[in-house]
């Protein structure tokens, strides 16, 4: 049996009180309490000591999640809104390249200046920004060809 | 006879570099861990429900904002003490003038339903306990309800009221000394 000093025994009373104890530890601990007045009266004022502590609310747990997740949600947001003004440039530039393509195209003077081509709108739909061919030479034709295939 | 496999609890430095690859159950897990104790040095700090509990989700919205920072050298505990004792002595500042009549709002908790009987003969009794508790300085007062409700080591509790493990040792038991002696035990 272990004989117990008072200050070795008093080191255990808080883990007692909370049922932290392994059963052998618990035992020599009654044991000692027991015999010991000054302990016994230690043992009491711990006893009052502990049912004094507060109680967790229990939706902490959930707030505290809650909160957590908001955070990480919040900081991945606002990376993206950092991110958004230059997406929506980006983007701005290139459905005007696409429009600029799909709208402008052929490109008249371009082409005039290219290829030496006569085009001009015509009120005839069918010929409307057409290419003109009538008065090309074989040559001009050519290379107009090897532009085009 | 059939094996059974008993899941083995993950230790914090485990579910720390879970949260590192960005598994949300991980950090979960750790809150369910701690939120009790951060909970306990909060109110113990602040005595106040609604201080305590707001402190208490700072402390881990910052462990996890930070956990970047944390290296795993030390250990996860030790940290979650280190940023709820910031959390509520910066909540403690803010509301020094809202700490009065605290403990009408303060609700005892019960250690289990076999114990009713005795809880409430040591209700009774610690009515006047409590009164008496007051009168300590914050120390001493700190360090024993930090080492009787939340089992703190006298290392921690230093690294809460900012003392060494001796100091917060001998806070502690002048603490009770001074107890014993104004309640006649
Ligand atoms: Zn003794």
């Amino acid at each position: 049996m272990i004989i117990w000093e008072c200050i070795e025994a008093k080191g255990y009373l808080s883990a007692g009180v909370r049922g932290e104890l392994s059963e052998p530890i618990k035992a020599e601990l009654d044991r000692h309490v027991l015999d010991c007045s000054d302990c016994r009266g230690e043992l009491e004022l711990i006893e009052k000591l502990f049912v004094l502590r507060p109680a967790t609310p229990l939706q902490l747990p959930l707030e505290i999640k809650k909160a957590v997740r908001l955070e990480f949600f919040e900081a991945e947001t606002s990376y993206w809104r950092k991110l958004l003004p230059a997406a929506a440039v980006t983007t701005l530039l290139v459905s005007a390249s696409l429009l600029d393509k799909v709208l402008f195209l052929p490109d008249i003077s371009l082409l005039e200046q290219d290829f030496f081509v006569n085009v001009w709108p015509s009120e005839d739909y069918d010929l409307a920004g057409s290419l003109v061919l009538d008065d090309f030479s074989e040559e001009s034709l050519n290379l107009l060809f090897e532009e085009i295939k | 006879m059939a094996e059974v496999n008993i899941p083995k609890r993950k230790s914090d430095e485990v579910l720390v570099r879970m949260v590192y690859s960005g598994k949300l159950a991980a950090m979960d897990t750790l809150i369910d861990r701690y939120y009790s104790l951060c909970f306990g040095i909060c109110m113990a700090v602040l005595k106040d429900y609604d201080d305590a509990s707001d402190a208490c989700q700072n402390c881990f919205v910052n462990v996890f904002k930070n956990i970047g920072k944390f290296r795993g050298d030390g250990n996860f505990r030790s940290w979650v003490l280190t940023i709820a004792r910031n959390e509520s002595f910066s909540v403690l500042r803010q509301s020094k003038n809202r700490r009065e009549n605290v403990y009408e709002k303060m609700e005892p908790a019960l250690r289990s339903r076999e114990d009713v009987p005795r809880e409430v003969f040591l209700r009774i009794e610690s009515s006047q306990v409590r009164e008496v508790v007051e009168t300590l300085p914050d120390k001493q007062r700190l360090a024993i309800k930090l080492r009787i409700d939340e089992g703190l080591s006298f290392k921690e509790i230093g690294q809460i009221i900012g003392s060494s493990e001796g100091a917060s040792r001998v806070n502690y038991h002048h603490g009770i000394g001074k107890l014993k002696e104004l309640l006649g035990a």
